[in-house]
């Protein structure tokens, strides 16, 4: 993975990418197959404990990755394996009880808790947000009117505040993040697109207290953690440093070495999008089976209702939004029945997939921004060998033919984290990116060297071998409305 | 000493106590030698290193005070102004001492406010601006100026007027103000930014079983930082910080971060108190004899301590990970500050008497703070005491009153309490009584640093 993309992604807009990370369903899609390593010995799947220990030691050395933690869970049977060290810095091995972020897999954890709200009469998915909660309000008169509890959840409320700058530990809250969200702006009508959103589940964490009566962190606590005995589980950090711990590490381009991030989270006020909760690959497994038995904890106890298990997976009718991208409520969805969400953070990524209708589930955390590569090795062919399936679509290759019109194309694109500025030069047309705010404090946001895009048709432009940008969505003039870039939309402005 | 000779004194002291883990530092002769021992946390198993980040506790009221110290050497806070001049908003529970609290009275432990400790809210409410605003409903231990009781209130106040003087977090003017130019690498104020070390947890005696347990949580709350609930850092750390303050402010990496007068102002004795005093202090140091100043830290589970003895250019910083690691303190601190200063900081309780003072009915009766409860009675002419707490700060705090014990009276008209390790051992309970009125009953018991009022007594001014 050297592609232009993944160095725009750990560059300008390492923020943004990292608390979504939606993306690495695609991510692994480009990540080249590695049958050297891999591919001929895990025929027999990943089951045996043994082997699933030289997968993960093998897949993480490959890439150079500190630490690797991994759950596979089929037949019933749960194999557990852990791999390297917890941090750079200090050298601790990464071990089972370690705890290591899930990033945005929490958002998942915020989708039970408003399901339970759901399941207990308090609020319904298809009614406006104000009807439950009316100081709920976003720069949009109309949209704050009409955004649903279930377009919070979905990923088509289109608020367009994805990652606001860090204002520091106390002013940091989740309160405080939704009332920055006031004024925030609209990336799209409600309903109209699909454009991966933070804002929607902040706001969806914030419901949940104000109705509850307690804290997001209490309510994961009592509500999700305690219930299910996940007992290496935190979404605090000052319960986390009672536990060994990861933290997350970038590679320096300069020695190939990994190096340890400056900073433990993305800021701490967008928790319920997944800024801070961390747990072992084992505990995260515990709620990946709750879900995929439809409510009920491996110790029995029920979580939610059958009905709204049921209810989250279901896909909603079909609206303008990256193909990659395709989400329920709460989880994402695969061909083949796939339901999974990854997660990212500073120097992090990670993924839960679920398969309900085989009970087999796959959980692997990593503590490295370049960590995709493992989750390549480990995740593909398990689900190739074990389920048959080979849901990853291929990267789509140039057109022979460059000669195109610019006109439809040109323009600035952006959201309220990301410009892209896309000229015309010689009949080509030509990306210039930039990150609005850091968040991983050494993180650029000067703008990217521009770059040349192959055209690989249908609105398609290749931004390196295998990642791509495509316009969409053409005004009366046939311009570009919008852009699209792994799992978000970008306004033509 | 010798950096061997420290680690064996080190291991001797941990052992002996049954500490899980210690990180120390002691500067004397110009060098510096760091040495730590045993496990950071029982639960994980990982080795406390130099480089470990353990909690400091309240020594944290010094670093928060060097902060108040920089904000009156830039001209932006006076120590004789009223709270009120730069916090219109600023309100106790009693409107006099609303008008009467002085800047300084927040550093030297004598505004009287009774804000110890209140419940955690949670984290998203546990902020150092929230619970400056909490105080608004908290009374009075004292009158401000008229007595001297250990106050946690005042220093997150002192915390919070800085971060309103400047703009700026009290983290950030913590990393920004004393991390960043001293170069204190392994230091944190934050969890957030703690969770990328190596990190100490503390440890509780499990009551019933007296096996050693993690405690339940990290930190007292939260909104208490600028008291000390949430600093970590390692002793060569510390130590870092208190070769700034032997420098009379020059750091050793020739960086400036007090004016000469202010770094001796903060050693300077207070100002003279109207009223009862549980200890002498300076402005963020606690004044012992023969010019040490010193500070101690707590927490859920830990205990640590720094002393400074500038005459002879020395300094020593002990951390632990455990409730009881007062005696390896002790044992590591007593033998340092004999050969530099020429006395033991931590000596062993004052001599029991066998004549108790007369008229002991003059000690009965409640005594509290808003964290605590010591509550005094008569049994057969004996003086008997049972405290408990008002608040479950620690996975140790009992709510409920246990069966009293007898107190033993001792030398200097104090009595000794056992509190589970015997008279002789260093905490064991030191209880003294002070302020009687009219009637000879004594307003104020107090213990260690801290006042408790009688709950009956009269506001005396």
């Amino acid at each position: 993975m050297t592609s232009t993309r993944k160095v725009f992604l750990t560059g300008a807009a390492s923020g943004v990418a990292a608390i979504s990370s939606a993306s690495l369903w695609s991510d692994i899609a480009f990540a080249a197959d590695t049958p050297g390593s891999l591919g001929a010995k895990t025929t027999s799947g990943m089951m045996d404990p043994k082997e699933l220990q030289d997968a993960v030691d093998a897949a993480r050395s490959k890439h150079n990755v500190p630490g690797v933690s991994a759950a596979f869970y089929a037949d019933g049977q749960i194999v557990l394996a852990s791999s390297g060290i917890t941090n750079v810095s200090t050298g601790i091995a990464a071990t089972q009880d370690t705890l290591m972020h899930i990033g945005s897999i929490t958002k998942l954890f915020t989708t039970t808790l408003v399901m339970q709200l759901v399941d207990d009469g308090k609020v319904a998915l298809d009614r406006p947000v104000v009807e439950f909660m009316p100081e709920f309000h976003v720069g949009d008169s109309e949209a704050t009117r009409t955004i649903t509890v279930g377009e919070l959840l979905n990923h088509t409320s289109g608020i367009d505040a994805n990652l606001l700058p860090d204002i520091g530990h106390d002013k940091e809250t989740i309160e405080n993040t939704v009332a920055r969200m006031r004024s925030a702006p609209q990336l799209h009508a409600p309903e109209r697109a699909r454009s991966y959103c933070n804002a929607g589940m902040v706001i969806a964490g914030y419901l949940c207290q104000q109705l509850r009566g307690k804290s997001w962190y209490d309510l994961i606590k009592e509500r999700i953690f305690a219930p299910l005995a996940m007992q290496q589980a935190v979404v605090l950090p000052e319960d986390a440093v009672l536990y060994r711990l990861s933290v997350g590490h970038f590679l320096n381009p300069a020695t190939k070495a990994p190096v340890r991030t400056p900073l433990a989270y993305l800021p701490i006020g967008y928790a319920p999008a997944g800024s801070t909760a961390m747990m072992t690959a084992s505990d995260l497994m515990t709620f990946g089976r709750m879900h995929m038995a439809k409510g009920v904890g491996p110790n029995g106890t029920r979580i939610f209702s059958e009905a709204n298990a049921l209810r989250m997976r279901e896909p909603f009718g079909h609206v303008m939004g990256p193909q990659a991208f395709d989400c329920t409520i709460g989880w994402q969805r695969s061909p083949g029945g796939l339901l999974h969400h990854s997660g990212g953070g500073p120097g992090i990524v990670s993924m839960l997939v679920t398969h309900p209708a085989s009970q087999t589930a796959i959980v692997v955390l990593t503590n490295a921004d370049y960590g995709v590569s493992v989750l390549a090795d480990l995740v593909k062919p398990f689900l190739k060998t074990r389920l048959g399936l080979d849901t990853f679509a291929p990267a789509p290759k140039a057109l022979a033919n460059q000669t195109i019109d610019p006109a439809p194309y040109v323009g600035i694109y952006e959201n309220s984290s990301v410009v892209h500025e896309i000229a015309a030069k010689d009949g080509r047309l030509t990306w210039t990116a930039y990150g609005r705010a850091s968040y991983d404090r050494g993180v650029r946001t000067e703008r990217l060297p521009t770059k040349e895009l192959a055209a690989a048709g249908d609105g398609r432009f290749l931004t390196s071998d295998t990642t791509f940008i495509k316009f969409v969505d053409p005004d009366s003039s046939g311009k570009s409305r919008y852009l699209q870039q792994d799992v978000w939309l970008y306004r033509r402005t | 000493m010798t950096s061997e000779s420290l680690l064996g004194a080190l291991e001797a002291a941990r052992l002996k106590h049954g500490v899980p883990g210690v990180s120390a530092a002691f500067y004397e002769g110009g060098v510096l030698r760091a040495a730590a021992g045993g496990v950071a946390n029982l639960s994980t198993g990982v080795a406390m290193s130099t480089e470990t980040l353990a909690h400091i506790g309240s020594i944290t009221k010094t670093l928060n005070a060097t902060i108040l110290m920089q904000l009156v050497d830039e001209g932006k806070v006076a120590l004789d102004r009223k709270l009120i001049e730069y916090w219109p908003d600023f309100r106790v529970e009693d409107d006099e001492a609303t008008r009467a609290i002085s800047v300084e009275m927040l550093v030297n432990h004598t505004s009287g406010i009774d804000g110890t400790l209140l419940p955690d809210l949670g984290h998203d409410e546990e902020t150092i601006e929230k619970t400056a605003r909490r105080f608004a409903h908290v009374r009075q231990v004292h009158a401000p100026a008229h007595g001297r009781s250990y106050c946690n209130a005042g220093t997150v106040l002192a915390g919070y007027l800085a971060q309103r003087i400047t703009g700026t977090g009290w983290y950030d003017l913590v990393k920004e103000r004393i991390f960043k130019p001293l170069g204190m690498e392994h230091a944190a104020v934050l969890p957030e930014d703690a969770l990328l070390h190596r990190t100490s947890v503390g440890h509780f005696r499990d009551g019933p079983t007296g096996r050693l347990k993690r405690s339940s949580h990290l930190f007292l709350p939260i909104g208490y930082a600028s008291a000390g609930s949430t600093a970590m850092m390692s002793a060569s750390a510390l130590l870092t910080f208190a070769r700034m303050h032997l420098g009379n402010g020059a750091a050793h990496n020739g960086a400036r971060l007090l004016s000469t007068e202010s770094a001796v102002r903060m050693r300077a004795p207070s100002p003279p108190i109207d009223g009862p005093a549980a200890f002498d202090c300076g402005i963020g140091w606690i004044r012992n004899k023969a010019e040490v100043v010193q500070h101690g830290g707590g927490g859920p589970g830990i205990v640590s301590c720094l002393f400074v003895h500038v005459p002879s250019q020395t300094a020593a910083a002990v951390l632990t990970n455990a409730e009881y690691g007062i005696d390896v303190i002790a044992d590591l601190i007593n033998p340092f500050m004999k050969e530099h200063a020429g006395f033991e900081p931590f000596p062993l309780p004052p001599k029991p008497v066998r004549v108790a003072p007369a008229n002991l009915e003059r000690y009965v009766g409640r005594y509290e703070n808003s964290s605590d409860v010591h509550e005094f009675s008569l049994v057969d002419g004996s003086l008997m005491w049972s405290a408990h707490s008002q608040h479950r700060f620690y996975d140790s705090s009992r709510l409920d009153a246990p069966p009293p014990t007898r107190l033993v009276p001792a030398e200097g008209g104090v009595f000794l309490g056992h509190r589970g390790h015997g008279l002789a051992a260093r905490d064991c309970a030191v209880i003294g009584f002070a302020d009687p009125d009219a009637d000879g009953k004594f307003r104020y018991a107090f213990q260690r640093l801290w006042l408790y009022r009688r709950r009956d007594a009269r506001r005396t001014r």
